[in-house]
């Protein structure tokens, strides 16, 4: 049977004007839509006649207006919040490396306590940058790890990312304000210590929910790994600006090479118990062949350097060559425990 | 994934997907079936639109709280391409909540003495 014409051309309005809609909502459920429109069309069309119609074109417009603005914000956001969470996984890897590069420049700024653009310009600018930006990326990149996974980590994990985002921001703020109050130091260390903890610790959340698909460790080796990058910076700077002793910058890199020998130690062992695979002689030739010589290696490189080229062998240039052979020296072996560390990684979660 | 979530946390529900829920309660129903269910329950008072309708619909399918049914009660009397929707389990127990919610609700009104008279 033939629709009266002012079902058939409301059917049609209504299918144009189903264009509003978002386009996967529209080819989901545009034919239902018109479908449904069009039998409340017939009965009240056959009930009232035009002022049914009338009626339900009133209502019809107003509920096309509401939901059409809902479907399109709901898909914006949804768009919005899964690009997000993708991006800030990049954000945050790209903090570490701009606020370990303000770290490594800010070390050959040899008078710290100056203001901005003196002798050392170039050093205190790229430090200033490196860090600043470095922040900046790192509350987009745990706002972005909250948003996408927070929802999976449990309330402990969910409340560890809250921590990590207010000490993140707490650190930009200590950040910013460094040469506008004393007291900016302790702002700075203080959100940095609450961000790192609460990172690390989600990370063992991580790991035993399983929140990730895999680098479940990931959480645990940043937040031990930015501060371990942290205290190279401090006290590579205070050794160069004279306001440390030179030990202390030889013992925080020993300390820092350590740390990244126990985080490879550790994976190694986990990969080994995972493969069921795990026996003391075993881990002895992974001491020798893995630990002991980057150990030898890193020390014999810091003490050639100093022999090779004496600082005053080469005048004014003599200490920024020393200071940078020695740190191409801890980059090398940085590196190289790196990799191994991926290397276990990769075996621990893809069983290669 | 769906059903893993507690059903306290769809609470409160919008008075869309709640009418929804109730309309589903006694067996799958196409959506035009659910919007003419509604009106005749509510005697009404609540006429959803197309796009409020589709709109909760696909929330509550990506939700769990129902499913589409490929069932068809006749196939002969009805239009094949019409999708007929039924209520999960979780959606059977979000429903109940709710429905309890209110129960308590209308019985603080009540202690309060705010129906007096209507009821």
């Amino acid at each position: 049977m033939r629709d009266p014409v002012s079902v058939d051309l409301s059917v049609r309005i209504y299918s144009w004007l189903l264009a509003a809609y978002p386009g996967r909502f529209r080819a989901e459920y545009g034919h239902h839509m018109a479908q449904v429109f069009r039998d409340s069309c017939r009965r009240d069309n056959r009930r009232r006649g035009l002022s049914g119609m009338t009626s339900l074109w009133a209502r019809t417009s107003l509920d096309l207006v509401r939901t059409t603005v809902e479907e399109h914000i709901e898909r914006g956001l949804d768009m919005n919040r899964d690009k997000f969470v993708r991006w800030s996984g990049w954000a945050l890897a790209a903090g570490g490396v701009l606020f370990a590069a303000g770290l490594i420049l800010g070390s050959f700024d040899r008078s710290e306590f100056d203001p901005l653009g003196g002798m050392d310009a170039v050093y205190e600018y790229g430090q200033a940058a490196g860090l600043v930006l470095g922040h900046v990326l790192f509350v987009i990149g745990l706002l972005g790890l909250r948003a996408g996974y927070a929802g999976r980590s449990g309330s402990l994990g969910a409340a560890l990312l809250v921590l990590a985002v207010i000490g993140s921001v707490v650190s930009l703020g200590g950040v910013l304000a460094n040469n506008l109050t004393d007291a900016a130091w302790q702002i700075w260390m203080g959100g940095y210590l609450v961000m790192n903890l609460s990172l690390a610790a989600f990370g063992i959340v991580a790991v035993r929910r399983r929140v990730f698909s895999r680098w479940n460790f990931a959480p645990i080796l940043a937040g031990i790994g930015i501060p371990l990058l942290f205290g190279i910076g401090i006290a590579g700077a205070d050794s160069v600006s004279g306001t440390a002793p030179e030990w202390s910058s030889f013992l925080a890199v020993s300390l820092m090479v350590v740390g990244l020998i126990l985080i490879d130690l550790l994976l190694g062992i986990a990969s080994a118990l995972k493969r069921k695979a795990f026996d003391w002689v075993k881990l002895a030739d992974f001491y020798k062949s893995s630990v002991l010589p980057y150990v030898i290696g890193y020390l014999a490189l810091y003490v050639a350097i100093g022999f090779i080229i004496p600082p005053e062998s080469l005048g004014q240039l003599g200490e920024p060559v020393d200071e940078g052979a020695v740190t191409l020296a801890w980059a090398t072996l940085t590196l190289t425990l790196l990799k191994s560390i991926l290397d276990n990684f990769n075996e621990l979660y893809r069983g290669s | 994934m769906a059903e893993a979530t507690s059903p306290d946390s769809f609470l409160p529900l919008t008075p869309a997907v709640f009418h929804i829920l109730l309309a589903l309660a006694d067996g799958e129903k196409h959506g035009y079936a659910i919007m003419q269910e509604v009106e005749g329950m509510t005697e009404g008072k609540v006429q959803m639109g197309p796009g409020t309708l589709y709109g909760s619909i696909k929330r509550m399918l990506s939700a769990g709280l129902i499913e589409e049914s490929d069932d068809r009660p006749d196939p002969t009397l009805d239009d094949e391409r019409r999708r007929y929707y039924r209520q999960t389990g979780l959606g059977r127990k979000v429903l109940r909540e709710e429905a309890e919610r209110m129960a308590e609700l209308m019985a603080l009104a009540r202690r309060k003495r705010v129906l007096a008279g209507i009821i």
